[in-house]
């Protein structure tokens, strides 16, 4: 007898610990999908931000990193009620496992166990990805509650967090074994999921004194707590209540009528009638899903009114700052408007009821999607219109300041409805659908957006991505009706997502193409002579200049001495020629080359001009002594500075010239030609065919090393063309826009040594510096350059070379000499 | 005509006596928000017998099935299945029953092998090899995912795995459905074998050709109420269809008197058709003797006609009249 007890209780152990074992086995596969769904799109939101980050550098997507990883167990809590639970019941087989010898408490255990672990694996793999790809912030702890920012901008608390999904998971069972529709109780989920917020909230809208943000923190941790307190044994009995014997309905006939009588005719019963046959599909739509769409239409009004709300009011204390959340529901309705189209309660019977009425596949299409784009339609209206009364200001309202246009607002909607849509005919399930489109569709909107900022996509090709799900699933239409769209569907599928992927990127190579590149064997030529010019063993000397100096602004003392500070600095911008060209002078004969910068030659002009006002005012020999001065100095400087390998010496060398030409012409008396400074100065002014072969020496060297001195830093030059460009193509764009920038230049010089009068060098510097301007009265055009030279440099900085160039002082040298 | 037939009616076969019923029913009522689902059914239903419960659609035969394996409480009226109540112990009545659905849910992304697993894992040894015999006979492949099962074959592997535990009570919601016709012979023939050892089963179905091959007792449900239940040869024996020719259309003619019960009755010009139980040969006689009556024919109904006459509502107005 008792070897017999062994026996059967050891057959007994045995049975339960592999009944467990398959019941576990069972619970977890039918979590599966869900698992590998967001743990696929999580990653790949990590490898996104990682691959935009090494490849865009500055113009990083800003995707929130850990919030992203954080979101998944919060969707993986949403979702795991509805489909171990929600999904078993709307396909029936919760009644086929309840006819098990199983009881309902193990059912209900189990599922319950089955989803907390899967939510402690997705807590442990989001908090893995966040210590590997080292997101979040190191210096701060993410286990502390109420220590940083508040609960409404910090989501980083990780025990608020990991509570809070424990809370939408027991939320999440609960209304998945009290509401059969799933569609319904994903509904009831939302407010539930959100009241542990909505309490905090509404403490901090009636207590008498503000609260600080992380008493807030702590108090919404305590609602969290209480919730799960609450929702654990109420789930546990509405999961008892499910699975037990269905309660007989309360409600007794009043009479007992028989089925066919009079008594029992309703409105119902009268078959409606129909003038059109596009109009019964139309009346089948709204009655299919009557629930579903009132439910999204309310969610649609919800956020329009928070959205009015926000717009009239300044600040999002208390109460207030729930309403941003409600925005949300806006998005969330339309995307699921989107799902309602094929995975609706029903849909895929009333699908199966068309196509077995021979209804055409172009006709069912059509009738699925009438009443959401109606619905769309209506509420965009609606939003235009109340967009026109409100005044958008910043003093009115930060939010209303914000408010998108109805074309902008339109075309999230249509790339949100149409990914949507399409994602519900190809995944089986309502629960997946549900999770996933939200997901895509936020993907694919940040994508479209980030093409259209950063790519320069065309709004064409924006409209074109939306509807390709529509045509996608359009073309899938009678597969889908007859049931036989997979594989093709996947295939489709992949297409469509290669398209929306692809063909930002198509229009973006092809637009970095549109800008030629240089011919491979002048490139080579070019950067031989680079390469030569490069290498010569010419010795830099800085010129050393004197005055305000470039921290001036940091050392400024706002509680100083204001008169002290003037006199101070006008003493200092008062420069000595001489001691700046001393080592220049000492190295007289070498191969030295001056350095100096626009700034620094800025003071150099400024200086030699105060010293010619002088002379002209005063015209005696102090006077003259000063200017002599500068015409000596400036004779030194001159061929030092024109020996520069850099474009940006050899622009200032040609201004210095240039200055120096307008001294000679204009301030030099005919008495004083002689004079050794002057005749220095006139000996200084260089040939056209020596400032050529410079200038192309200076051109090649300084394309050879992208346009950077030896420190990395742009030569004060930029290229106007790039800033009419794709921020995210600047980086592919550049080296061939200096390309054309170096052949223009090349061909420019030429003109210039030539005295040519070939504009297309200068229509093409127009073209890269003033990039829409018009040619005639730009920088480069004929007005200005029949005017002197010297009243059109402009001073402090570049703003496109090659101005000087060609012009009249090129070839003046022989008229100093004859100045009376 | 006859509302309800009652159980006293059934007189029980000698064997029957000392044994417990298999399922009893008392007075069962369900009434729905729109509709009555059953009005008072009493049945019982003795062990080893195929119990075959016929009705039209929406006769209230799933509504009963789901009040006997404990998904649904009933509005009142109690009832026993393998002597354990199935609203108290639900679980006690599955444990020793199989149950088939008309359309089984089963995890369509299982395979044919992991159900079978899976639910053998909640029975004894015994199941898994009965299920893979089962499954074999059926030739179906056991890699072969639910979902990809035709209609048939889901049907196949529902009936597997109810019957792999072999439960003392066999209950099928409309079985052949989606069964073709040899795999149908087939199995109504192992229900055949089931109650010979001792087993029951009680199979809802409005297929009249397979339960007059199988059935050893019937109900018939109509409108929420039994209108007849019995052993089928008994039944069978004991209704009559009579047609009588009249030389007047208009003639008014008795009815058989007591203990005959008139099911239903349809006239055609001079011709009246009856299905009448409890027929007896001085009836016939004297219907024949009636003044107008010219000729009466008589034959024992099939069980189709007997079907249709307790689920159909044509009454003649010159027979109630007379009635």
């Amino acid at each position: 007898m008792s070897t017999e007890a062994t026996l059967t209780a050891l057959t007994t152990t045995r049975h339960e610990a592999s009944s467990t074992a398959w019941f576990w086995w069972k619970e977890t596969r039918q979590l599966a999908p869900l698992v590998a769904l967001l743990a696929i799109v999580s990653l790949l939101i990590v490898v996104i931000n990682a691959v935009l980050g090494a490849a865009m550098g500055w113009l990083r997507l800003q995707l929130p990193h850990e919030v992203t990883m954080l979101v998944f167990p919060g969707l993986f809590a949403t979702g795991a009620g509805p489909l171990l639970v929600g999904q078993e019941r709307s396909q029936r087989t919760i009644d086929w496992l309840a006819l098990l010898p199983v009881s309902s408490k193990r059912i209900a255990s189990t599922k319950l166990l089955v989803g907390m672990i899967g939510l402690a694996v997705m807590w442990v793999f989001a908090l893995l990805v966040i210590l590997v790809f080292e997101l979040g912030q190191r210096d701060t702890s993410h286990w502390t509650i109420g220590g940083q920012t508040g609960y409404s901008g910090n989501p980083f608390s990780y025990p608020v967090w990991i509570s809070h999904s424990l809370f939408v998971l027991l939320a999440g069972f609960y209304v998945a074994w009290r509401i059969k529709n799933q569609f319904y109780s994903l509904i009831a989920l939302i407010p539930l999921a959100f009241s542990p917020l909505i309490a905090t909230s509404l403490v901090s809208e009636f207590a008498n004194r503000p609260m600080a943000a992380g008493q807030l923190d702590w108090i919404n941790l305590g609602f969290t707590l209480l919730g799960i307190v609450i929702v654990t044994p109420i789930t546990y009995r509405a999961a008892i209540r499910t699975l037990g014997a269905a309660e007989a309905p309360s409600v007794k006939p009043l009479l007992d009528v028989s089925p066919h009588s009079p008594a029992r005719e309703t409105n119902d019963a009268i078959a409606p009638t129909f003038g059109t046959q596009t109009a019964p599909i139309i009346w089948q739509s709204i009655h299919s899903a009557k629930g579903m769409l009132a439910i999204l239409i309310g969610m649609l009004l919800i956020s329009f009114l928070a959205a009015v709300q926000l717009a009239a009011v300044d600040r999002y204390r208390g109460i207030i700052g729930l309403l941003p959340w409600l925005l949300l529901l806006a998005p969330l309705a339309v995307c699921w408007l989107g799902i309602s189209v094929f995975k609706h309660d029903g849909a895929s019977e009333r699908v199966r009821f068309l196509a077995d009425l021979g209804v055409s596949p172009g006709k069912t299409y059509f009738a699925l999607h009438v009443v959401p784009i109606a619905i769309l339609c209506c509420s965009l209206l609606v939003y235009g219109l109340w967009n026109l009364t409100v005044i958008h200001r910043d003093s009115v309202s930060s939010f209303a300041a914000g408010l998108p246009t109805l074309v902008t607002i339109s075309m999230f909607v249509v790339w949100i409805y149409s990914i949507s849509q399409w994602v519900s005919q190809f995944v089986r399930t309502l629960i997946l659908s549900v999770i996933l489109a939200p997901i895509l569709a936020l993907i694919t909107a940040g994508w479209l957006v980030f093409a259209y900022v950063s790519l320069g996509f065309p709004i064409y090709g924006l409209i074109l991505c939306g509807l390709a799900p529509m045509v996608a699933t359009f073309v899938m239409m009678r597969r889908y009706m007859d049931t036989g769209d997979r594989p093709l569907t996947f295939v489709v599928g992949g297409g469509v997502a290669g398209l929306i992927v692809l063909l930002p990127i198509g229009f973006a190579t092809a637009h970095v193409l549109s800008v030629p590149t240089m011919d491979p064997t002048l490139r080579a030529e070019l950067l031989g002579e680079a390469q030569r010019d490069s290498g010569r063993n010419a010795r830099y000397v800085v010129v050393p200049v004197t005055g305000f100096a470039d921290d001036f602004a940091f050392r400024h003392d706002p509680l100083g001495d204001k008169m002290k500070d003037l006199q101070d600095h006008l003493g200092q911008y008062k420069l000595d020629p001489q001691k700046s060209v001393a080592s220049l002078k000492s190295n007289a004969g070498a191969d030295v080359v001056a350095h100096i910068g626009p700034w620094e030659y800025t003071r150099w002009h400024g200086n030699m001009m105060r010293a010619r006002i002088q002379w002209r005012q005063q015209q005696d020999d102090p006077a003259w002594s000063e200017m002599a001065q500068w015409l000596d100095a400036s004779a030194t400087l001159l061929p030092a500075v024109r020996r520069s390998t850099l474009l940006s010496g050899q622009e200032i060398a040609d201004r210095l010239e240039v200055l120096m030409i307008d001294t000679l012409q204009t301030d030099v008396p005919a008495e004083r030609a002689d004079e050794p400074a002057v005749q220095a100065a006139t000996q200084a002014i260089g040939t056209p065919a020596g400032r050529a072969a410079a200038r192309r020496r200076a051109v090649v060297v300084t394309w050879q090393h992208n346009f950077q001195d030896d420190r990395g830093r742009y030569l004060n030059h930029h290229l106007t063309v790039l800033e009419h460009q794709p921020p995210g193509l600047v980086g592919w764009m550049q080296p061939r826009f200096y390309d054309s920038l170096v052949t223009a230049m090349l061909e420019g010089i030429d003109a210039a040594a030539n005295r040519s009068d070939d504009i297309g060098w200068r229509w093409e510097l127009h073209q890269l510096h003033q990039t829409g301007g018009e040619f005639q009265t730009s920088r480069y055009g004929d007005n200005l350059r029949s005017l002197p030279a010297i009243e059109t440099m402009t001073v402090d900085r570049v703003n496109g070379y090659g101005q000087l160039w060609g012009r009249d002082w090129e070839y003046v040298e022989l008229k100093i000499r004859t100045q009376p | 005509m006859s509302s309800q037939a009652p159980v006293a009616d059934h007189l029980p076969e000698p064997n029957e006596t000392t044994m417990e019923p298999v399922i009893t029913t008392d007075a069962l009522t369900m009434h729905f928000r729109r509709c009555d689902a059953l009005m008072g059914v009493s049945l019982e239903i003795q062990p080893g017998t195929v119990f075959a419960l016929l009705g039209e659609n929406g006769a209230g035969k799933t509504t009963m099935i789901r009040i006997l394996t404990g998904f649904q409480k009933p509005t009142s009226g109690s009832c026993t299945v393998c002597g354990v109540n199935p609203l108290r112990d639900p679980q006690g009545v599955r444990r020793q029953i199989g149950y088939v659905s008309d359309a089984p849910a089963l995890y369509d992304w299982m395979t044919v092998a992991q159900i079978g697993g899976f639910t053998a894992s909640f029975y004894d040894d015994s199941f898994l090899p009965n299920y893979e015999a089962s499954i074999r006979r059926y030739d179906i492949r056991p890699e072969q995912k639910i979902r990809h099962l035709s209609k048939g074959q889901r049907a196949k592997v529902a009936l597997s795995l109810a019957l792999a535990h072999d439960p003392s009570l066999l209950i099928l919601d409309e079985p052949t459905s989606g069964l073709d016709p040899k795999v149908r012979r087939n199995f109504l023939e192992s229900m055949i074998d089931r109650a010979a050892t001792g087993r029951t089963v009680f199979l809802s179905s409005h297929q009249i050709s397979e339960v007059e091959r199988v059935a050893d007792t019937i109900a018939i449900l109509h409108h929420g109420r039994i209108r007849l239940h019995g052993p089928l040869a008994e039944l069978r024996e004991s209704i009559h269809e009579v047609v009588i020719d009249v030389d007047d259309p208009l003639r008014s003619i008795a009815p058989p008197p007591e203990p005959a019960e008139v099911l239903t009755e349809e006239t055609s010009g001079r011709s009246r058709q009856l299905f009448v139980r409890h027929l007896s040969p001085e009836m016939i006689h004297a219907l024949r003797e009636t003044p107008g009556v010219t000729e009466v024919r008589t034959r024992i109904a099939t069980l189709e006609e007997i079907f249709v006459a307790c689920t159909s509502h044509r009454t003649a107005p010159a027979m109630t009249a007379a009635i």
